[in-house]
């Protein structure tokens, strides 16, 4: 009876579906019609995507709808109906729609020269992705509701709701959009990210097992609450739970035991280019530097948080802040971790002994491979990091690398430009990677295709150092590209005494 | 075929069903009359377990509703003005889907049906009129020959024809099959029904077979030699009224022999005594009033006990 169920359904919903299916294929198109990202059609690229999340949603509800839970008028009730039938001819439909948008996703990756088996290896976490934060309670919440407008009323309130507890994140978390949750942008996030995705699975399967098994709608509805709530608190899970999460996974921990980490004497920076911003005009910018041994070969240390607290002599915390990430290579004598005082709390500190504590979530990255790829114009075809090329900047200031790979680009990439004779080297900027340490399963993107851009610049503004940029110079030049892959993930915690009395303050 | 045993439902705060208890024979043209409100929906949605009772039980074919599998579903044929019919289908069309759940589906009984109520098979069930839906809905309710055929409020804003047309294809197509149905429009059942009950405010005021109903209850007018009449009448003589000589009433417990002796014993002295059948429209308005002043008079009572 399922296929006969199902054929009902679509017999109502053909016309649907085919809409649906255009819209889909929208973002497919236009990346066939201009290819990049940065054609002439690519500001349409968003709210395609968007248009086409939207029909997702609808598409799922209609099909639920047909035969809607909730009521006490509807006429399958009362026919010999398998309930169980009933839900698999609504799954087989919503399989159906994954697969428009499955294939939506392959064409999408194939039009920009990858191979097939690629483009169906990064669709299919995409694919996941979408039917887990998309279909999943767009099913929960059409089972729950009677008809199509409660439904868009209710899919509407989860989606103001879910904006506004985000917007309160993000205020509360110093207003940096995405920074509400601690690990956000940073390896762990992952963990954050799949405990939402594990509530919305474990809700959204209650809800339909309650609802097609006995139609317990008040129950159901309640659930859909709890569940929303509980995918809530997962955007504010704490560092240290994800971190210690993340140690556990990464398991022996020997290549961490053998690193030191040593901190130097804490120094005033009066260097006129300190970056300052997000601090307060007047805060007091603060060095310490720390050195590093012990470290294995052909790996680096990057630090994912690093928590700085002052401390008085008889232990009180007078202050705590956040250094930005850090990365430890092999060769540097030591990096100078910096961070702000504001000027309220240097009274505190002034001619008093003080303690500064350093908490550290650590990485081992290990280099993976080593790609090079012509600074002048040159392209690169890579199984790690995609299909990249290089260009130089409008102003001829700078050079640029742009790659594109299928799937959400989960390497950790950093890259130097280097004239092959001169052995001069420029850093890229960004300079290190986001790294994503999610285990085993990639994790799931919602693009499916990423793409990361990085800028050489030619000339330092500060140092005025002028990295040559004659096309003959640049022709000698590559960008080398380094990948790195984590390989253990641990904490430490070092600390070091301030005497009396620090004057500089 | 049918049985409820104190069965209870509430919304909220309003007891939509108190303690209800009612037999239904198999065979039996069943109607549950009642006003609106008076729970005769609810009823029916606890019994096909589109409802979940919070007290008490019920059972159809021997199944307590709340298991009613596809096997008793499959022997039940449910026609209700609300029902919700797939809208953007042709009645082809949901015929057709409705086939293969149905082992006993009988095209010769579908084609007759179809004609017989001349419904318009190609046309969207969207387009259908309301008397159409009905039809429709009934048509789709009957091709499988179901041994219980429960209709809820069928006649709600049909027209006359339609509802004759409605009727025929109910009645045509009754044989064996045991009939259970809810209305406030007596017109239509007194002909067929074999047995009523009585619902007001959730509770069951009677369940009595139609014969005996008809038979106990009598339209009675006394004229007496004088206008003054005892203090107290027997509780039976229900719908009293007195137009100066003239007493009129419903005994709703008729034999002749009691009328006379209850004359004989209150000392009625009169000059003529009229006593006629009545309809069940009579009957059950009758009763409804009596039901009525008896409530007001529960709350009078309890009221002047409190203060």
């Amino acid at each position: 009876m399922v296929l006969h169920i199902f054929r009902k359904d679509w017999k109502l919903l053909w016309r649907a579906f085919l809409i649906f299916g255009f819209i889909e294929m929208l973002p497919a198109l236009l990346r066939l019609h201009h290819g990049s990202v940065s054609g002439q059609l690519a500001f349409l690229r968003l709210p395609a995507v968007i248009i086409a999340e939207i029909a997702i949603v609808l598409m799922v509800i209609a099909i639920i709808q047909q035969d809607a839970i909730p009521g006490v008028t509807q006429d399958w009730f009362v026919r010999p109906i398998r309930r169980r039938d009933l839900f698999l001819a609504k799954l087989l439909f919503i399989l159906l729609v994954q697969a428009v948008i499955f294939t939506s996703d392959v064409l999408q990756i194939t039009f920009r020269s990858f191979t097939l088996l690629q483009a169906m290896k990064a669709a299919l976490p995409h694919n996941l992705y979408f039917g887990v934060v998309l279909t999943l309670p767009a099913m929960c919440i059409a089972a729950v509701t009677e008809t199509m407008m409660e439904a868009v009323i209710g899919s509407a309130l989860v989606f103001l709701i879910g904006t506004a507890v985000d917007v309160t994140g993000t205020f509360l978390h110093g207003g940096s959009a995405y920074l509400h949750r601690s690990s956000s942008r940073s390896g762990i996030e992952w963990i954050g990210d799949y405990s939402g995705q594990v509530v919305l699975v474990v809700t959204v399967s209650l809800v339909l097992w309650r609802q097609y098994a006995s139609r317990q709608t008040a129950w159901s509805r309640r659930t859909t609450v709890y569940g929303a709530v509980a995918f809530a608190l997962t955007l504010f899970l704490p560092w240290n739970f994800s971190f210690g999460i993340q140690e556990k996974l990464s398991g022996d921990q020997a290549d961490a035991s053998s690193i030191r980490l040593s901190l130097g004497q804490l120094t005033l920076d009066r260097s006129p280019t300190v970056e300052r911003a997000g601090a307060e005009p007047d805060a007091t910018h603060l060095l310490l530097p720390i050195e590093v041994s012990g470290m294995p070969n052909h790996t680096v240390l990057k630090s994912d948080r690093t928590m700085v607290r002052l401390l008085s002599a008889n232990g009180k915390e007078i202050y705590r802040t956040e250094i930005d990430p850090w990365v430890w290579e092999s060769g540097t004598p030591s990096v100078p971790l910096g961070f702000f005082v504001p000027a309220r709390i240097i009274p505190l500190l002034r001619d008093k002994a003080f303690t500064v504590e350093l908490e550290h979530s650590l990485t081992i990255l290990a280099n993976r491979e080593r790609e090079k790829v012509p600074a002048f114009n040159g392209t690169l075809r890579s199984s790690d990091i995609g299909h990249c090329s290089t260009s130089s900047g409008r102003s001829g200031a700078a050079i640029i690398l742009r790659c594109q790979q299928p799937g959400n680009g989960s390497q950790c990439v950093h890259a130097f430009l280097q004239n092959s004779d001169t052995m001069q080297r420029v850093d890229s900027l960004p300079g290190w990677c986001t790294p994503d340490y999610s285990p085993g399963l990639e994790q799931i993107s919602k693009d499916p295709l990423s793409t990361f851009g990085m800028t050489f610049f030619l000339r330092d503004p500060f140092s005025g150092t002028v990295f040559p940029s004659d096309e003959a110079s640049l022709r000698r030049s590559m960008i080398v590209i380094d990948t790195f892959a984590p390989l253990s993930h641990f904490h430490r915690a070092e600390q070091v005494d301030v005497p009396v009395p620090m004057h500089d303050l | 075929m049918l049985k409820l045993d104190n069965l209870s439902k509430r919304y909220g705060n309003h007891g939509a069903l108190r303690n209800l208890s009612l037999k239904v024979e198999e065979g039996s043209a069943f109607a549950l009359i009642g006003a609106n409100g008076a729970g005769k929906t609810t009823t029916i949605k606890l019994l096909m377990n589109i409802l979940q009772p919070d007290a008490g039980s019920a059972q159809v074919f021997g199944v307590d509703s709340r298991n009613l599998t596809i096997h008793e579903l499959a022997r039940i044929g449910y026609v209700s003005e609300n029902q919700k019919l797939p809208a953007a289908l042709s009645l082809a069309e949901y015929l057709a889907y409705l086939r293969p759940f149905y082992p006993t589906w009988d095209h010769d009984l579908e084609r007759k049906v179809v004609a017989m109520l001349r419904l318009p098979v190609d046309r969207k069930i969207s387009q259908l009129s309301h008397g159409n839906r009905m039809k429709a809905a009934l048509a789709c309710a009957l091709c499988y020959h179901p041994e219980l055929l429960i209709l809820d409020e069928p006649f709600n804003g049909l027209d006359p024809l339609i509802r004759d047309e409605f009727m025929e294809g109910v009645l045509h197509e009754a044989g064996q099959m045991t009939l259970f149905i809810s209305t406030h429009d007596l017109s239509d059942i007194e002909t067929f029904a074999t047995d009523v009950a009585f619902l007001s405010e959730g509770r069951l005021l009677f369940q009595e077979s139609m014969e005996s109903l008809m038979q106990r209850h009598r339209a009675v007018n006394i004229t007496l030699d004088d206008d003054v009449l005892p203090e107290t009448l027997p509780s039976s003589w229900i719908n009293r009224r007195q137009s100066g000589s003239v007493l009129s009433f419903i005994d709703s417990h008729f034999s002749e022999k009691q009328l006379h002796r209850d004359i004989e014993i209150l000392g009625l002295s009169h000059r003529h005594l009229e006593v006629e059948p009545i309809g069940l429209r009579s009957v059950f308005t009758a009763t409804a009033r009596a039901t009525s002043a008896e409530a007001y008079e529960e709350v009078e009572i309890g009221s002047s006990h409190l203060s």
